[in-house]
């Protein structure tokens, strides 16, 4: 089993502070969260930015044909309550593995659900399909 | 040259002795006086029910916040309906929400409804979605307070903002009291321990909440503040003669101090919205 950070308690406070009176829809508004998406991607950009921060990667399919495919997280101060704000831990080249749900639009964005980094760490920033935090096999 | 440098000591002293005076004035607070000095973070307990009769309220939200989550069996990021579609609700659910005007209820609802639709319904948009700061009350409490003598300095962490405050129950100036900000003028008064900031001139472009709460720019916001050992209560009252009905106590909010050693509070990052008229169901708010 992977490494696991649970953030369970840490997320519903981040959530429930986040949704006091600040502007939001909700993540079903734009995103399908009856379906998981996993993907594995190199990291090519990160906008740290309000209200939501994202993430950019490359992605290679097995054609070889080469695919950006962005995901949205909890803004960054949520991101910094769960200890994500050092900026060692997304380096730009390496490869990640990332839970979404994907957009219902079918443009190439998502919902992150969960990183795994490089070095195998797992890390869930939202609701990842396994509880106990192993990605399945899809 | 021994004449110059005894000059250079004298005016030292001298210097000296005027900070440490100018300092000792303006950090002197008067006895008896609550220090609120400190980072304030969300989650106090409520104060024990007085008694347990039927019918009472009960958080059940915070309660089953993890069971609520797999409610139906929902997993992974369906999750998210069952946390965003009961926070939608409870909120707009509160009994604690602004009485308007009958004329003005057309358009809370129409931004309530179109607050994230975008296009050419823009203008019913969140102001949030259009980088306006939130303002205050939506702005709630502030997330660390500098107390000096008669002044106090609120700092938030959302967008960097901060308020400067004096205490001393003066009058809001004639001409600025007039003036259109998203803070507003504020002015502070103790009575007891109880400090009571009242802010005007505000602009009329922020919401006081999500759900389309508009105010006008004759706007006044009482904001109360009363410590109660390491639990800072915040009530705040907002007044609008122009289109609400009567003044509406927001729900109060319990702080806890933060007792971290090295606490620090924390630069916010800027804004860009990327949802206004995007969403594929820009109705689902949650």
């Amino acid at each position: 089993m992977k490494k696991i950070f649970v953030f369970g308690a840490m997320l519903a406070t981040t959530l429930a502070f986040a949704s006091g009176s600040q502007a939001h829809h909700a993540v079903q508004a734009q995103f399908d969260v009856s379906k998981n998406v996993i993907f594995k991607g190199k990291l090519i950009k990160v906008d740290w930015q309000n209200p939501h921060a994202w993430f950019h990667f490359e992605v290679t399919k097995p054609d070889g044909s080469v695919e950006t495919w962005s995901t949205e997280t909890v803004g960054p101060n949520g991101l910094r309550r769960l200890g994500l704000s050092d900026r060692r831990l997304f380096q730009i080249g390496e490869t990640y593995t990332v839970d979404i749900c994907p957009d219902r639009s079918g443009a190439k964005l998502g919902f992150t659900n969960a990183f795994t980094f490089p070095d195998g760490k797992f890390i869930k920033v939202g609701f990842p399909e396994n509880p106990n935090g192993e990605i399945p096999n899809k | 040259m021994r004449g110059s440098i005894a000059s250079v000591k004298t005016l030292g002293v001298a210097i000296v002795a005027l900070l440490t005076a100018a300092t000792a004035s303006l950090a002197q607070n008067p006895p008896n006086r609550p220090n609120l000095n400190g980072i304030w973070i969300p989650g106090a307990p409520p104060p024990p029910p007085k008694s347990a009769l039927c019918g009472e309220k009960v958080d059940a939200f915070a309660n089953d916040a993890v069971e609520r989550f797999s409610a139906g069996g929902a997993k992974g990021g369906e999750k998210w309906i069952t946390f965003e579609q009961d926070c939608g609700v409870q909120h707009r659910g509160r009994v604690s929400k602004p009485t308007y005007k009958p004329q003005f209820w057309e358009e809370v609802r129409m931004r309530d409804i179109y607050a994230n639709a975008g296009g050419e319904y823009e203008k019913y948009a969140d102001p949030q979605w259009l980088n306006v700061p939130l303002g205050v009350p939506r702005l709630l409490q502030p997330n660390q307070i500098v107390q000096v003598g008669e002044q106090m300095f609120f700092l938030y962490e959302n967008q960097n903002q901060f308020r400067s405050i004096p205490t001393d129950c003066r009058e809001h100036d004639p001409v600025l009291k007039y003036d259109q900000t998203v803070n507003g003028l504020a002015v502070g008064c103790w009575q007891g321990d109880v400090l009571t900031v009242t802010s005007m001139g505000f602009t009329d472009q922020t919401w006081l909440d999500w759900p389309g709460y508009l105010h006008s720019n004759e706007m006044v916001v009482k904001e109360i503040f009363k410590r109660e050992g390491d639990i800072l209560i915040y009530d705040c009252i907002v007044e609008d003669p122009v289109m609400f009905m009567e003044p509406w106590q927001m729900p109060q909010i319990r702080l806890n101090l933060n007792k971290t050693p090295g606490a620090q509070l924390m630069q916010d990052v800027p804004y860009n919205d990327r949802s206004l008229g995007k969403l594929s169901d820009p109705s689902y708010r949650g």
